[in-house]
C-alpha cells in the first residue's frame, strides 16, 4: 500500500476511498464515479480540501462545530488526557476526573433539576439509553405497563414538508429501534408523528 | 388557520393518541426542541406549551432531544430554553465537544435518577464517560463559557444573520425563510406565494442547489427541497457577509439551470 497523506494525489485518495471506505447515507457506487471530496484541515469556520479549495462550513461539520475549527487548547487537553489516562471504564465501581468533571459541569448548566448525567458515545446511543431509561423508571414506578414513547422527531412542520419530515423520522427510529428486539418495537402513527409501543 | 392553531393542532394529535392508546400505557414523549436534520422545522410558539401541558396532565415524562439545539445553538445554552419546556430528561452531543471528540449523554431529572438509583440499571458502553472525551467537552464548554459565545449567537451573529438571511426570501426560488438562534432554513419553491411543490421528485432541486453551493465554496445541506445552514457559533459578521454572498449566487446559478432544465414547473 503506497503512503497516505494529506499530501497525497487527490486522484489516488478519492480510488482508495472508493474502494474501501463504505460512506453513511450516501450511494455509494455513484460516489465512487465522481470522488468522494478530501477535507484536509480547518480553521475558524473555514474548511481545507485537497484541491486547495477554501470552503466556509455552513452547517458546523454535523451541526456540531460550536466553537470552531482549530482551536489549541482543547487540542492540548486531549494530549495531556491520553498521556495521564487514555481510558478507563465507569462500570466496576470507578469513576476517573474528567467524567466527575464534566457531569458536575453539565448538572449546573442544565435548567431545573436536570442534574445527573448517564455519559454515552453519541446522541443515538443517548436516546437508546433513555428509551431504558424510562421504561425501568416506570417498572420501578409499579407502572411496567407504560411502555410506549411517542416519539416526535416531526414534532410540527407546515403540511408541504411532510414527506421530508417524515422520511427523516423515519430514519431517527430505525436509529432507535434497530438496538431492541424486533419484537419489542412497533411503530404506529400519530397524526404526522409515530408512536414506539 | 394561523400558524398558533396549528401548533396546538399538531399538540393534540398526541393527546389523542394518548386517549387511545390509554394514558397508563405511555412511558414518555420525544422531540427535538425544533426539528433540525428533517430540514429545520421551527414549531410555532404555541406547540411547545401545548406538549408540555399535556404530558404534565397525564405524567408523562417529557425527553429534549437537544443534540443539535444544545450548547448555543438557539442563542441560549438549550433549546428547552428558546422553547419553553421543562424536560425530565434532555439528550445531548455534537456541540457538547464541538464534535474534537465523540460523547453524549442524558441529562436526567432528579425524580428519574433518583428513582432509577434504587435499582441495577444494567445498561452503558465501553466509552461511557470516556475521560479523553469528557476532558475535550469539559475544554469545549469552558471556551464557550469564557469566550462568551452563546451571547455572541443571541446578540451579534443570529441578529446580523436574520437581517441578511430574510433578505433571501427577494430570490425568485426562495419562498419562506426560517432562522432560529444560528440554525436557519429556506424552502425552494418553483411559484413564490403559493407553497407549491416542485413537479420534479422531491429533492432534485434541492440536490442542484446544493450543488451549486459546494461549487461556490460554500457547505449548505439540502433537506429535499429545502436548505438549510447551522454553521459554527463563532462565526462573524464579515464570514456571514461571504455566506450570503456565496448562497445568493448558489441561488441564482441553480436557478438559471432549473430553467434551463425545466424544472422550475410546479406539482400539478
Amino acid at each position: 500500500m503506497p503512503q497516505i497523506s494529506t499530501q497525497s494525489p487527490t486522484a489516488e485518495l478519492q480510488q482508495l476511498d472508493a474502494a474501501h471506505h463504505m460512506h453513511p447515507f450516501t450511494t455509494n457506487a455513484a460516489l465512487g464515479k465522481k470522488g468522494a471530496r478530501v477535507i484536509t484541515r480547518a480553521e475558524g469556520v473555514w474548511l481545507n480540501d485537497s484541491d486547495g479549495h477554501r470552503i466556509l462550513d455552513g452547517m458546523a461539520g454535523l451541526w456540531c462545530v460550536n466553537v470552531g475549527y482549530g482551536r489549541k487548547e482543547i487540542a492540548d487537553v486531549a494530549a495531556r488526557q491520553m498521556l495521564e489516562l487514555p481510558y478507563y471504564n465507569t462500570f466496576f465501581q470507578t469513576t476517573h476526573v474528567p467524567a466527575i468533571a464534566l457531569a458536575a459541569r453539565i448538572a449546573e448548566l442544565a435548567p431545573g433539576d436536570l442534574n445527573h448525567v448517564f455519559f454515552a458515545g453519541s446522541g443515538s446511543e443517548a436516546n437508546d439509553t433513555n428509551i431504558r431509561l424510562v421504561r425501568h423508571y416506570w417498572t420501578l414506578k409499579g407502572k411496567p405497563e407504560r411502555r410506549s414513547s411517542s416519539a416526535a422527531r416531526t414534532p410540527i412542520t407546515d403540511r408541504r414538508w411532510d414527506q421530508a419530515a417524515l422520511a427523516e423520522w423515519r430514519r431517527s427510529i430505525r436509529r432507535v429501534a434497530c438496538r431492541f428486539p424486533i419484537s419489542s418495537i412497533s411503530i404506529s402513527r400519530i397524526g404526522i408523528s409515530r408512536v414506539v409501543t | 388557520m394561523t400558524p398558533e392553531d396549528f401548533g396546538i393542532a399538531r399538540a393534540r394529535q398526541l393527546e389523542d393518541k394518548i386517549l387511545e392508546l390509554g394514558a397508563d400505557r405511555v412511558a414518555a414523549f420525544i422531540g427535538e426542541p425544533i426539528q433540525g436534520a428533517g430540514g429545520v422545522i421551527v414549531p410555532p410558539s404555541t406547540y411547545w406549551p401545548e406538549i408540555q401541558r399535556i404530558c404534565d396532565k397525564y405524567g408523562i415524562l417529557l425527553i429534549a432531544d437537544e443534540v443539535i439545539t444544545g450548547f448555543g445553538r438557539t442563542g441560549n445554552w438549550f433549546g428547552s430554553q428558546t422553547m419553553g419546556i421543562r424536560p425530565h430528561i434532555m439528550t445531548v452531543a455534537k456541540g457538547i465537544s464541538s464534535g474534537y471528540a465523540p460523547i453524549g449523554g442524558s441529562i436526567v431529572c432528579d425524580e428519574v435518577a433518583n428513582t432509577i438509583a434504587g435499582d441495577e440499571f444494567n445498561h452503558g458502553y465501553t466509552y461511557s464517560g470516556h475521560p479523553v472525551c469528557a476532558a475535550v467537552a469539559l475544554e469545549n464548554l469552558r471556551i464557550l463559557e469564557d469566550e462568551a459565545i452563546v451571547d455572541h449567537v443571541r446578540d451579534v451573529a443570529h441578529p446580523y444573520l436574520a437581517e441578511r438571511w430574510h433578505a433571501l426570501a427577494d430570490h425568485p426560488l426562495v419562498d419562506d425563510t426560517k432562522l432560529v438562534g444560528l440554525m436557519g432554513s429556506l424552502a425552494l419553491t418553483p411559484e413564490k406565494g403559493s407553497r407549491a411543490k416542485f413537479a420534479a421528485e422531491p429533492g432534485t432541486v434541492g440536490y442542484i442547489t446544493r450543488e451549486r453551493c459546494f461549487a461556490n465554496n460554500l457547505i449548505m445541506r439540502h433537506v429535499y427541497d429545502r436548505m438549510i445552514i447551522s454553521p459554527p457559533l463563532v462565526i462573524t459578521p464579515t464570514e456571514i457577509d461571504i455566506l450570503i454572498e456565496r448562497a445568493t449566487k448558489a441561488l441564482d446559478e441553480a436557478y438559471a439551470q432549473l430553467k434551463a432544465e425545466g424544472l422550475l414547473k410546479k406539482a400539478g
